[in-house]
């Protein structure tokens, strides 16, 4: 067993190598750059008296695959390109006898291999296809290490293990995906300067830790050239700076006067170099390498002119004269002295020679589109690819993509200013694929992705044109290239303005895992926990359902602010000791399942996004709706937790818009309202003695568990003057009464043993059992006629008040919650027409054995309860029916 | 001991070129089935077309191990002797410790895979980074003794 759990040093040996990691040598750990038609080494590292090899990667088309290929040498400052060795079997005197080259077209590689180095070798080469070497190419920088320390270094292998091994003793963590994010590719001119911001996850240790800026060396490790510990290389000394910036988590590096020799590799990262926790960073300074030589750039913007000018020699005066677009190894034609038009510049190209004796022709490509950018070849002659010919680059201005940060199940915000030209147009943000299409994820015509939906929204900024879109619950699967731009029908375009942002998703997160889905049943309740930082004072936190692209209807805040349609069923419980508030809906209707928002106004804090579910089946907490109290006299209610509920804190309190306040409570015993459960569940109770019209309102009884808020349940209190005839107290018995219908069966069963118990002593069981099934069918009946009879006034759409009866038309009352208030102030008009008809049809209910306690009752009261008998009997059909009546019934 | 610690070495080595070489290899990591910061390790596995029928695919597990041979045997008491004996219980490994959340009964609770947490795998052979290690160290100040609490990790120690 013991032997079988452990790992032995030779079984990881073994597992190494079945890995399949690629033990790649050292000289092609340096990037493999990826250009169209060759690929190879970017560094290369030898040893004086080794040997390198050199594989370079070329695509096997026809062309490459009979094509010369070579290996030539860059020699300064001419940057005239020397053949070292072709597939021509050409070899440079110098390199006789120690370069090779060796050609596999149909695998599209070719090897180079030069033995015997010398310091000296150390230099720029081009691995390259074509009969010149200035056409496709690829460039390489090769190093010679100086002598005797490597060799000292190399000379014993353990010993280089070992020294590897004390290398990483240093990285206690290294992980292969890197937390910290920046740009991948940096460009600059000579003597310019960059400024590179780099990201990092927002946790204490990052914040302090030393950021760094470091140049790759070929030996895989990384060499500081700034940090925040004050240190700055000796070469970068005045012109490098790096700064910190804790609140946004990140810092930025600023790199000045740049020489072209600063083009490589970098990383930034935080902490010690060699750790992990770093990104790559390429740094590009002058002419693209790969680009040829007689290239000229033009710079422009989409829908402008452009004018290309190629210079021809006299002698062709008479030729025929062409600019075509490079495309791979093609070029297609734009338009030539023969007023010969590429299909796509039709409209759009003029071909323009002014006077005989000119010596330039020009191209004028109007209404630039983004798909014009590219390499274009102009020349003379029939063929394209021969004679006197000249490049010409067509770039778009556009700024680098926008960098934007964030963490796994976080939230984020892309802000899009596309300028006020725009204010008007409908806007869309899309998501770039790697064939640069870009698939809609949100415009502002309502269109929402079904990856994105409920998590995030669109909305205006107050700068005319610009706009943001928050994305919360970010996902792994977000990170990637979007692009926010307007256009008419809202559908993503290569046309107009376009603004380009890259996101970046931290694996490694400090947002707290919330759940994504909560789940209440019908008429239930559910609470939900929302996180935010209590450092951030005076913030605003509010909770909004989430409609639409760019809606979000705010339901509540902690100022007091309460949705109309939702008093009395929202409460939103600050917690500042844990960060957290509590938001908690009941009164629960299937129209309410749907994307909630938790949100605060401070800059960092946490956005979450929560989806409400409704389940079928039944609440747990079990209290009457509605009670009315007469003025004057006490009120008891009461409300039933089931066993589940045993360990948690249960509670009364006092709902109004900032909340809701805990008020005293007694505990009653256990309830019999549960099946199963008569033990552990329990009853407890607010008393309202005397009541007063000040107690009119919502209150909720509900469970706590810790700082962690449950299920609750509410009622609404209407107070009523006191009619003078009316026994009192009033709801306590009712609302067990009303509960037992609900519980049926074996439910019913346990009260009667109960009360048969304590009246009896035990003594007459034959009794029980006969009063028993008595007792059982009369309910039923009781029950049954009562909903038959709601139902009966439910669709005669009549209700009798008093001796009078009203007519009241209820479709006008399509939504009764939207009447919370309203219907509760009509309720005891209900509660005592309604209970009069079934005060009739319950005459014969045994009420005495169920409910010895209470001993005498007026036919009021009794008819109040049969009628909350019904009321929770048939919960649904009482909540539906509206009522609107006078209340002087 | 010095036979245990060179192969330890040597392992680290292969380590290091590994690691050089797995920053290649990001795009296909595969699917992270434990990653224990505390002992530096990371079992991974991802689809693989097999040796045998390249039709086919299979599951091919990683284990990477990183040992850091400089660390203590405690890493909270800097006297405590070099740690030169790393032990790695994969059946422990693998149960995964962090909270996943279950759907019982339309509520949603939080569980984990694994309760018994014994002491041997909660030894850690290296530093958390959002953990402050401390030590105590004895001060001398005007003649005065006073033991002081020092920081191992002084960056992970900010209050903010």
């Amino acid at each position: 067993m013991e032997k079988d759990s452990l790992i032995q040093p030779i079984g990881q040996e073994g597992t190494y190598l079945r890995a399949g990691w690629k033990m790649i040598p050292l000289f092609a750990l340096c990037l493999l750059q990826d250009i169209s038609a060759l690929k190879g080494p970017r560094l290369v590292d030898g040893d004086p008296g080794g040997t390198v090899t050199i594989e370079c990667h070329y695509t096997p088309s026809p062309v490459n695959k009979y094509q010369r290929k070579y290996w030539c040498r860059l020699y300064p400052p001419q940057r005239v390109c020397h053949t070292i060795i072709s597939s021509n079997f050409f070899i440079n005197h110098l390199y006789q006898g120690r370069a090779t080259l060796v050609d596999f077209p149909s695998q599209g590689r070719f090897v180079v291999t030069l033995t015997q180095l010398i310091p000296e070798d150390s230099g720029y080469y081009r691995c390259g296809i074509g009969p010149r070497t200035d056409m496709l190419f690829f460039s390489m920088n090769l190093t010679i290490s100086t002598g005797s320390q490597i060799r000292s270094e190399i000379s014993i292998a353990a010993a280089m293990a070992f020294f590897l091994a004390c290398l990483l003793a240093l990285l206690p963590v290294v992980s292969m995906k890197s937390p910290i994010f920046g740009p991948k590719e940096v460009t600059s001119m000579p003597g310019g300067s960059v400024s590179i911001q780099c990201f990092y996850p927002s946790t204490s240790v990052n914040r302090h830790d030393r950021k760094y800026f470091c140049i790759q060396n070929r030996r895989g490790s990384c060499e500081t050239i700034v940090s925040t510990n004050g240190f700055v290389s000796e070469k970068y000394m005045g012109r490098a700076n790096i700064t910190n910036f804790p609140k946004n988590s990140s810092f930025l590096i600023e790199l000045s006067q740049l020489v072209e020799e600063d083009s490589g590799l970098y990383k930034c990262g935080v902490g010690i170099s060699s750790r992990g926790l770093s990104f790559d960073i390429k740094l590009k300074v002058g002419q693209d390498p790969d680009r040829p030589n007689n290239t000229d750039v033009i710079v422009t913007e989409v829908d402008k002119t452009v004018t290309i000018n190629c210079p021809f020699s006299k002698e062709h005066t008479q030729d025929r004269k062409f600019l075509c677009k490079k495309d791979g190894e093609s070029c297609s034609l734009v338009i030539d002295s023969l007023n010969q038009k590429g299909p796509d510049y039709e409209e759009r190209v003029r071909f323009k020679i002014s006077g005989t004796g000119s010596e330039v022709f020009a191209v004028i490509i109007s209404q630039i589109k983004r798909r014009d950018v590219g390499m274009y070849i102009c020349g003379v002659g029939e063929e394209t690819v021969a004679g006197f010919q000249k490049n010409v680059e067509l770039k778009l201005l556009e700024p680098e993509p926008e960098l934007v940060y964030a963490e796994q199940r976080g939230s984020v915000t892309l802000n899009c200013k596309l300028g006020s030209t725009v204010a008007n147009v409908p806007k869309f943000l899309c998501r770039m694929r790697a064939d640069k299409t870009c698939d809609l994820v949100i415009n502002s015509k309502g269109f929402v992705s079904n990856a994105t939906h409920g998590r995030i929204l669109l909305s205006p900024t107050n700068e005319a044109g610009s706009f943001s879109i928050m994305i919360m619950q970010v996902r792994k699967e977000d990170a990637g290239l979007y692009q926010c731009g307007a256009q008419k029908d809202g559908q993503p375009s290569e046309e107009g303005p376009v603004q380009t942002l890259q996101l970046f998703v931290s694996e490694e997160t400090t947002v707290p895992k919330t759940p994504l889905v909560v789940k209440g049943p019908s008429g239930g309740s559910v609470s939900v926990t929302c996180h935010y930082n209590p450092k951030e004072n005076n913030t605003l936190k509010y909770w909004c359902r989430w409609k639409s692209s760019s809606h979000c209807t705010k339901l509540i805040d902690n100022l007091g602010m309460v949705n109309d349609s939702y008093e009395g069923r929202v409460a939103l419980l600050d917690q500042p000791q844990n960060g957290t508030f509590t938001v908690i809906l009941n009164q629960l209707t299937p129209q309410d399942a749907g994307y909630y928002w938790c949100l605060s106004n401070g800059e960092h804090n946490r956005k979450s996004t929560v989806k409400i579910e409704i389940t079928e089946g039944q609440p747990l907490l079990i209290e009457p709706k509605t009670v009315t109290g007469q003025l004057g006299k006490p009120l008891n209610i009461a409300c039933h937790f089931p066993c589940k509920f045993y360990s948690y804190e249960k509670y009364w309190c006092k709902w109004s818009n900032q909340g809701c306040k805990t008020l005293a409570s007694q505990e009653e015993g256990n309830s019999n309202a549960f099946v199963d459960c008569n033990q552990s569940s329990k009853i407890v109770s607010l008393s309202l003695n005397p009541v007063t019209r000040a107690h009119e309102g919502w209150y909720w009884c509900g469970v706590k568990k810790g700082q962690q808020y449950g299920q609750t349940a509410a009622v609404y209190v209407s107070v009523e003057e006191g009619s003078k005839d009316v026994v009192q107290p009033v709801n306590a018995v009712l609302n067990e009464d009303a509960v037992q219908p609900e519980v049926r069966g074996k439910g019913i069963e346990e009260p009667t043993v109960e009360g048969s118990t304590e009246e009896h002593s035990g003594s007459s069981r034959i009794l029980v059992s006969t009063l028993v099934p008595v007792a059982l069918v009369l309910i039923v009946g009781a029950v049954a006629l009562g909903v038959v009879r709601a139902r009966y006034r439910r669709f005669s759409d009549r209700i009798s008040v008093g001796s009078y009866r009203t007519d009241i038309s209820m479709s006008e009352l399509e939504n009764p919650r939207k009447f919370g208030a309203n219907e509760n102030t009509g309720a005891s008009v209900q509660e005592t027409t309604l209970g009069e008809d079934e005060f009739i049809t319950q005459t014969e209910n045994p009420e005495e054995i169920q409910e010895p306690k209470q001993v005498k009752r007026s036919s009021k009261e009794e008819a109040d309860m049969a009628y909350t008998a019904f009321l929770l009997q048939s919960n649904n059909m009482a909540n539906e029916i509206p009522l609107d009546g006078p209340s002087d019934a | 001991m010095k036979r245990s610690l060179l192969l330890f070495g040597l392992l680290a080595g292969l380590c290091g070129a590994i690691l050089v070489a797995a920053q290649f290899e990001d795009e296909d990591e595969g699917r992270i089935l434990v990653d224990n910061k505390c002992q530096c390790v990371r079992v991974t596995s991802r689809l693989v077309p097999s040796k045998d029928n390249p039709e086919v695919e299979v599951v091919e597990r990683n284990i990477r191990l990183i040992v850091p041979l400089k660390n203590r045997e405690n890493i909270s008491d800097p006297n405590s002797p070099v740690r030169t004996n790393f032990v790695y219980r994969l059946s422990n490994l693998c149960k995964k410790r962090d909270p996943i959340e279950l759907e019982l009964g339309n509520e949603i609770v939080t569980a984990t895979q694994s309760n018994n947490w014994d002491e041997s795998c909660g030894t850690c052979y290296t530093y958390d980074r959002n953990k402050c290690y401390t030590s105590t160290a004895l001060l001398d100040l005007g003649g005065k003794s006073t033991m002081v609490t020092t920081a191992l990790t002084p960056e992970s120690c900010y209050s903010d």
